[in-house]
């Protein structure tokens, strides 16, 4: 730029094309920013759009099942039949499991709505236990009813309570108000389902929610308490196959029963975790991180090396009852075995190595919550009985005496029936005592497991 | 000023802007990697362990079967491709593969052989919560996972537990997409077979980055490595 006489600055062709050019320039880039920032706006504005019919469905799902599970439950006040009684059970179970996953699906903060989930998952679950009750001929008692009453009470106040955010969305609120941000009246509402406001019943019946499920009674502990110091010659028994160059005790987990837990350094330097109780020093588990390798044993070898461990270590009558590789590691299911009976409760998992036979992990916590002595009743029903029972297509290739777990804590003796059909393995459980089938398992992960005796 | 230099500063101004412009863009617009059958530099999962176990088998150190291609493995890839009349890229297609006596799965190469997704979605999460932590955090944190399904106060399988919405960090930041390693599979197995160092605990955090101070109200009954697990 130059001065002209006066002193008054003049513009140079040369300056003024660059200003043009750097003003057409200037603009093109506003025009380009603008039209990106416009789509990412629209973007932004459809994924917001999604979210909100995320939420919006799973509230008027939820409602809806709500709705269905409190019908239902009104309805069961006043009907006698059983046939009604147990379809109106049933119905109120599925509803419940649609009301959780809708449930899951409006959490907004991970640790919400935990007590609104609880209160579905266990209504389900006491109805499935009615249903199963009514089905094989039981009849409901005076408290049965009454619980469903409560049950009534309280799945009406959940649906209404939730009835608040259908009101703000008809008023034209949104659930989803931005990015990360939700509606303070949904959040009042979702808060207010859980805070304590509705009293939800407390059930106890045998069932997998029941709440008499909380506080698990150990059954297998015995002996004195130990001290978690001075352990180092018993650690390195537990881990008999490894040269191990370090014990040390880290912490205590009183959960359930109270545990040591100890971090070992072997000589190769990898590390294993070992953890004894407090009661009498049970192995509750021991692990190492196994790298996978092509597999040189035979799982006939491996479970003989698990039943070799176990009597090693001073457990009695543990025989592998199942087993499956993965990646050259084996898993053993070992069973207390006594009397030709199989104890499914009293259950220790071991890990082999099929490469170099060694132990690489022991898990014992069922066996520690259901091992002790048991008396049991003669069974009613004979073996011979139930291999002439109807199985449909069932090929059956065995049939042997087992307890088994049951929900809510209770055990049942039975006959196991294994076979297969169209390729895949089942278990059926028969009552000893009633005749009844009471449970079937089938194995979907069959590629690589076995049963073993 | 001279035109030349108008000239330039335009050219330089221009260059600058579309550099810009396409950079914005092609961020926002990147195409989803491709999933191609073959094993390179960077794979892991079970194949790339089936392919560390058969080459260390024939003579080909590998080192330590993985499951993760590193360098050891992309030499013997190499030299095996070499000692077979193969082209010699270090990556294992069909060809290489086949001389291998291996079969490549198409679509993602790292989890085929595990048909059950369940693990896969549970190694996943140990892997993005855990990884650097000592084996048994790993495991623990598998426990929890599996704790929560069997709690009525959260839902009732492996997937509604880690998908819970927030519930999950590593879920919530995408850490979760992340491909496992050995260790995390063998973590999320364990943990799958009743391995359960916490004995029941459904929640964990790590004192250093925990936002919620809701989770301070819980019961801690044992740390292990960073986290304290809690019921």
């Amino acid at each position: 730029m130059l001065r002209d006489a006066s002193g008054r600055l003049v513009m140079t062709k040369g300056w003024k094309a660059f200003l043009i050019i750097m003003a057409i320039l200037l603009l093109s880039a506003i025009i380009v920013l603008s039209v990106f920032l416009g789509i990412s706006k629209s973007q932004e504005e459809k994924w917001m759009a999604n979210s909100e019919y995320g939420y919006e469905n799973a509230y008027y799902t939820l409602t809806d099942s709500l709705l269905n599970m409190e019908n239902n439950l009104s309805k069961l006040r006043v009907v006698k039949s059983e046939n009604l009684i147990n379809e109106m059970l049933v119905e109120v179970a599925m509803n419940s499991q649609t009301a959780v996953a809708n449930l899951t699906t409006l959490s907004y903060s991970g640790y919400d709505m935990g007590s609104a989930i609880k209160y579905c998952n266990q209504v389900g679950d006491y109805c499935r236990y009615l249903a199963q009750k009514v089905a094989t001929g039981g009849k409901l008692t005076d408290e049965e009813r009454s619980n469903l009453d409560g049950l009534y009470q309280a799945t009406f106040k959940l649906g209404k309570a939730l009835g608040e955010v259908k009101e703000s969305l008809v008023a034209g609120n949104k659930i989803v108000e931005g990015i990360g941000k939700l509606n303070v009246n949904f959040v009042n509402v979702a808060t207010g389902i859980v805070d304590g406001s509705i009293e939800y019943p407390s059930l106890i019946y045998d069932g997998a929610f029941s709440d008499s499920l909380t506080d698990r009674e150990v059954k297998g502990l015995e002996g004195e308490d130990i001290s978690p110091e001075g352990q180092d010659d018993y650690i390195k028994r537990i881990l008999s196959g490894y040269d191990v160059s370090a014990v040390e005790f880290i912490t205590e987990n009183d959960n359930g029963f109270v545990s040591y837990m100890y971090q070992v350094t072997l000589a190769d330097g990898n590390i294993a975790s070992v953890q004894i109780a407090k009661q009498g020093g049970a192995i509750v588990m021991w692990d190492t991180s196994f790298d996978s390798q092509e597999p040189t044993l035979s799982v006939d070898e491996g479970v003989a090396l698990a039943e070799q461990y176990m009597a090693n270590q001073g457990f009695d009558n543990m025989k592998g009852v199942y087993a499956c590789v993965t990646d050259g590691l084996l898993y053993v299911n070992m069973c207390y075995v006594k009397d030709d009976i199989v104890y499914y409760p009293d259950m220790i998992k071991v890990k082999v190595s099929l490469d170099d036979g060694k132990i690489v992990g022991f898990e014992g916590l069922n066996y520690i919550y259901n091992h002790c002595e048991r008396d049991i009743d003669s069974p009613k029903v004979t073996e011979g009985e139930v291999g002439n029972m109807d199985f449909g297509g069932l090929n059956i290739t065995s049939v042997r005496l087992a307890l088994i777990p049951l929900p809510g804590g209770k055990e049942a003796l039975t006959y196991e029936v294994f076979g297969n059909m169209d390729n895949y393995n089942f278990y059926v459980f028969v009552d000893a005592q009633s005749g009844k089938q009471i449970k079937v398992m089938q194995v979907i992960d069959s590629d690589e497991g076995e049963l073993l005796m | 000023m001279d035109k030349k230099v108008i000239i330039k500063t335009s050219v330089v101004a221009v260059l600058l802007l579309v550099t810009v412009v396409v950079g914005i863009l092609s961020f926002y617009s990147a195409p989803p990697a491709e999933e191609v059958a073959v094993l390179k530099r960077g794979s892991s999962g079970s194949q790339v362990r089936t392919l560390q176990t058969k080459l260390n088998r024939w003579g080909y150190n590998c080192g330590t079967v993985d499951g993760i291609f590193g360098t050891k493995t992309l030499n013997a890839v190499k030299q095996f491709q070499r000692n077979n009349g193969l082209v010699v890229d270090g990556i294992v297609g069909s060809k290489t593969a086949a001389a291998l006596g291996m079969t490549l799965s198409s679509g993602s190469s790292s989890n085929s052989s595990y048909n059950s997704s369940d693990v896969y979605l549970l190694a996943k999460c140990i892997y993005a919560e855990s990884r650097g932590e000592p084996y048994l955090g790993q495991v623990a944190v598998g426990a929890v996972v599996l704790n929560r399904v069997k709690s009525s106060s959260f839902p009732n399988s492996i997937s509604g537990v880690i998908y819970q919405p927030y519930a999950f960090t590593a879920v919530a930041d995408g850490q979760i997409n992340l491909e496992p390693n050995s260790s995390a599979y063998s973590a999320a197995r364990d943990a799958m077979n009743g391995w359960d160092p916490t004995n029941g605990c459904i929640y964990y955090f790590n004192p250093a980055t925990a936002t919620s101070s809701w989770i301070w109200s819980r019961q801690v009954k044992l740390t292990i490595g960073k986290h304290k697990f809690a019921v």
